[in-house]
């Protein structure tokens, strides 16, 4: 019982050390019984080491997470290139060119347009196109498999 | 709790940094000197600058929320006594488990078991001993205040327990007395013990 008044005692002294302004606290550094000068910079060498350690390990986790974020968006591109030769994306072109109950109107005219003599870079374009438009099925092996 | 609802009540991994990057010398002096008061060293082996490198890791590494409503000094001497009153029931524990074995290993199974079920002799003088002190601390505690009628029946009815509403009554305080009471055992108690009492010793 009279324990617990004593812990209450410290209580109090806490509550008063911690009510002391700012200039009479740093007046008693190096009395007796109170912090020395030495210790306040030893204390705040560890809390700017502390601060510093810990923004260097954020940095490392967060290039950790970029590097991570890099190899999945790469992955991904990965998965999403076409399986196909040029001979066969040509080929697709030209059935779905053919396939008049599917070709949507003025498609065709727009095709020839744009697509006579083209390059192999063309031939991928106007085939990329295609699939977005969802005239031909780039799975189309994929079902067949 | 989600994160959006947790930034608005407590301060951010960045927030935390600059709070701690901004502690002045007033302030590192103020939180060793209580960490001192709180008996780090004789309850945990631990100094004030080992306490405080631990609480500032903790606040970094986002270990305890730091409510934004809740100042530097007030959230790392709070994060102090919690890890001054763990660290002391850790090494406690491992005080009792050495102890035991020790015993054990020593003697046979009924002789040990016998040495840690009766109280040495020297113990009850210790804990005579022990009354003692707690019986002079709170003579001396008294003595600052004689003569001041408020501040002794105050300390008078926390030594019989009572709390504020009825030491009010008992001592006829009104509120804002009871407050001055409380700020002047504050500051003598602080001035005549400036590391405050080692109850630690006491209790072991």
């Amino acid at each position: 019982m009279n324990l617990e008044f004593i812990k209450q005692i410290n209580e109090y002294v806490i509550e008063a050390i911690l009510e002391t302004d700012d200039h009479e606290s740093l007046a008693l550094i190096d009395q007796t019984n109170w912090p020395s000068k030495i210790d306040i910079n030893n204390a705040k060498a560890v809390i700017s080491q502390k601060i510093a350690a810990r923004q260097k390990q954020i940095l490392i986790q967060k290039r950790a997470e970029f590097q991570a974020y890099k190899i999945d968006k790469k992955n991904f591109q990965e998965t999403q290139k076409p399986n196909r030769t040029v001979t066969e994306m040509l080929s697709d072109i030209v059935k779905s060119m053919q396939n008049k109950d599917t070709l949507p109107e003025g498609l065709l005219m727009a095709f020839r347009e744009q697509g006579q003599g083209g390059s192999d870079d063309d031939i991928k374009k106007i085939w990329k196109k295609l699939v977005d438009l969802g005239v031909i099925n780039s799975n189309e092996d994929d079902k067949k498999s | 709790m989600n994160d959006v609802n947790k930034s608005d009540t407590h301060y951010s991994e960045i927030e935390v940094h600059d709070l701690l990057g901004c502690l002045g010398d007033a302030d590192i002096v103020r939180l060793l000197q209580v960490f001192q008061t709180l008996g780090c060293a004789a309850r945990t082996g631990l100094s004030n600058q080992d306490v405080l490198g631990h609480v500032v890791g903790q606040a970094l590494a986002l270990e305890r929320p730091w409510p934004r409503n809740v100042n530097a000094a007030a959230y790392l001497i709070q994060s102090g006594k919690s890890l001054i009153s763990n660290e002391e029931t850790k090494r406690a524990k491992l005080l009792t488990t050495s102890t035991f074995d020790e015993v054990a290993l020593g003697e046979d199974a009924s002789r040990a078991v016998a040495d840690l079920s009766h109280t040495a002799p020297e113990a009850h003088i210790e804990l005579s001993q022990s009354s003692d002190i707690v019986m002079e601390w709170i003579a001396q505690i008294q003595q600052l205040f004689e003569g001041d009628d408020d501040a002794s029946c105050f300390i008078k009815q926390k030594l019989n327990t009572q709390k504020k509403a009825k030491i009010l009554i008992l001592c006829v305080l009104t509120d804002q007395v009871y407050r001055n009471v409380e700020k002047r055992i504050k500051d003598k108690v602080k001035k005549r013990f400036p590391n405050g009492l080692p109850w630690w010793e006491i209790q072991s």
